[in-house]
């Protein structure tokens, strides 16, 4: 059996990309993409060459950002472009392939064996030019017989490359390279092979499947595999692939909550605004996460699946409340809450049709959150609360889903 | 309700808006927009298409054009009169 | 340097779903007839952005012309510099929140 021929085609500093094609002037400052840069709770999302020279890194608050450049341009996402951009660079890609398979909104994998063009430099170079001629934009591709090799391929030579890891190559380009590296390796799992003096891809290798199984269990042989370039995982094809992994809404309160009443009010105002994107996304969540700090500046995220896979925000934020109670001290002052939902499926997915009359009070509740949603839409977040927001408006005065902090698939790790 | 594909030469404001000016159909005839009625309305198709409804005048008569801006076609339901202008 | 320049296109949509674009209204108001207009596909632009190109025969000149599906917008590649880049923001210092946790 002849090799595959995997293509791992990554869009560099994506966000920060579009907003510099969109207005070049910003190619001749430092700039960064942020949630929120005008309250105090913004992460940076995306930077640009000349913030990157500054030392500024991706996850890290727009605070520190700052510290390091205060000359740092600070730009709010405009998803509905990213969304854009990114459909039509898989557009471009299944010219090639139906087996395109997008991994966040950024990164697509591709198999071009037995397609009519499948020679994989050759198309890495075709896809490199098409971005920059069509799109204005950069790529890094990597090529190899394997998703993961493919992946280490593209993160080796950033913006603009074209990186082959070849049979004959891939042992002095990939082995040194730190366990880190590879994907579905965090930092725990780096961790606890850093305790074993495995470091490198190579000492992963050495180490062997055996030894690998003994110490993660099941989990030891897929690393083993995707250390050694042994990964056969197919490239899915192409049809309802999600380009979001999660969307969440977190929100640093104007004062701290610690009465049970405080923090329903502001769980169900985030959970609105997540439900609404979730809405235009057209996506549905499996799980709902929660993130929490409190005065003392100590974090938890806790997650718990949902009873079904839903974009109702009356059913996604009784869990979320139930999750923060659940882990709630009395005593303790919140001073910021999250809310996120995750394992996204595409909304076509759930099941629309049924006669059960649970599932009709649902299409009725929907169609209700869709209607507050058109008037939200004309008139601003503020128009339509619910009962509990005014309770306290001082704490809900906020439009969230235009302050929204969104997480893309990079930071929360693979 | 049948719906005819037309052909339409709008004005596009630099901030997207569409205004039609001249309305032709597939026998030839031609027909003066004279004005939009009111700002175009989103069409709520089931599939999620981006349909929109212009309401226009012409010939002094309230005639809805409808427009799918994915596909860029303009169409009608078939109980326009005929005559027109001419080419 | 070039800048995008928004302009007005009097634009002719056929029932078959081509697009041809007949008359563009440049910035300063002056009417432009487009004698003829070849469709190029997507093209990133000389001035800022990316879209659907048609290529313009303006006054003997070829010229380019861009629509984006993103904005619904026509425009063109200007002459001259393009704006300045934005201004970092000020930084705003921590809101004090008045109290120091439970207890006080």
């Amino acid at each position: 059996m002849s090799d595959r021929v995997v293509l791992h085609v990554d869009q560099n500093a994506f966000y920060a990309s579009v907003e510099m094609l969109r207005r070049p002037s910003l190619k001749t400052v430092p700039c960064a993409v942020a949630g929120d840069p005008v309250n105090r709770h913004g992460i940076v999302l995306a930077k640009n060459q000349l913030a990157k020279t500054a030392g500024i890194k991706t996850g890290e608050t727009v605070w520190q950002a700052k510290q390091k450049c205060p000359g740092l341009v600070l730009i709010p996402p405009d998803y509905k472009s990213y969304l854009y951009y990114s459909r039509v660079a898989r557009e471009i890609y299944r010219e090639y392939t139906d087996r395109v398979e997008a991994f966040g909104i950024d990164e697509c994998w591709l198999d071009l064996t037995g397609c009519p063009d499948r020679d994989g430099p050759a198309v890495a170079e075709a896809l490199r030019r098409r971005m920059k001629a069509e799109l204005g934009l950069t790529v890094s591709v990597g090529v190899s017989w394997n998703k993961i090799y493919a992946k280490l391929g593209s993160d080796l030579k950033k913006p603009d490359a074209t990186t082959v890891i070849s049979r004959a190559s891939y042992r002095e380009q990939v082995y040194p390279l730190p366990a880190g590296n590879l994907l579905y390796v965090g930092r725990a799992t780096e961790r606890k092979l850093g305790r074993f003096g495995i470091r490198t891809i190579g000492q992963m290798v050495d180490a062997g499947p055996d030894f690998l199984q003994a110490q993660f269990g099941i989990v030891g042989l897929s690393l083993f595999a995707f250390a050694g370039g042994l990964d056969q995982t197919p490239v899915a094809l192409s049809g309802r692939e999600v380009p979001i992994k999660s969307v969440g809404n977190s929100l640093t309160t104007r004062r701290d909550l610690y009465t049970e009443q405080d923090i329903k009010a502001v769980t169900y105002m985030l959970t609105e605004s997540v439900a609404g994107r979730l809405r235009d996304a057209g996506m549905a969540a499996r799980t709902v996460q929660v993130s929490l700090r409190d005065y003392a500046l100590y974090n938890f995220e806790r997650q718990a699946p949902l009873p079904r896979p839903t974009l109702l925000c009356s059913e996604i934020a009784p869990e979320a409340f139930k999750l923060i109670m659940a882990h709630f001290q009395p005593g303790q002052w919140i001073r910021s809450l999250g809310v996120r939902a995750c394992n996204l499926i595409p909304q076509s997915r759930l099941n629309q049709e049924s006669f059960l009359p649970d599932d009709r009070r649902r299409q009725a509740v929907f169609r209700l959150e869709d209607t507050i949603d058109s008037l939200r839409g004309r008139y601003g977040g503020l128009s339509v609360r619910r009962g509990i927001s005014l309770v306290d408006r001082s704490l809900t005065e906020h439009d969230i889903k235009s302050e929204n902090v969104i997480h893309p698939v990079g930071l929360s790790g693979p | 309700m049948e719906r005819t594909y037309v052909t339409v030469v709008a004005r596009i404001t630099p901030q997207g808006d569409l205004f039609p000016l001249i309305l032709r159909l597939e026998d030839g005839s031609e027909f003066t927009v004279d004005r939009r009625l009111q700002a175009p309305q989103k069409n709520k198709a089931k599939d999620g298409t981006s349909a929109w409804r212009f309401s226009c005048l012409i010939d002094r008569k309230p005639v809805t054009l409808f427009y799918d801006a994915g596909t860029h076609r303009w169409s009608i339901e078939s109980s326009l009169p005929r005559g027109g202008q001419g080419k | 340097m070039s800048r995008p320049v928004p302009v007005t296109v009097i634009l002719e949509m056929r029932a078959s779903g081509t697009r041809h674009p007949l008359e563009i209204v440049w910035e300063d108001g002056r009417r432009y007839e487009i004698t003829r207009s070849l469709y190029l596909g997507r093209k990133a632009a000389r001035s800022a952005g990316s879209g659907e190109c048609w290529l313009c025969l303006i006054q003997g000149r070829h010229v380019p012309l861009y629509y984006s599906p993103l904005t619904g917008c026509w425009w063109m590649d200007g002459k001259g510099q393009a704006e300045a880049p934005p201004a970092p923001e000020a930084y705003r210092p921590v809101k004090d929140r008045g109290h120091k946790g439970p207890g006080s």
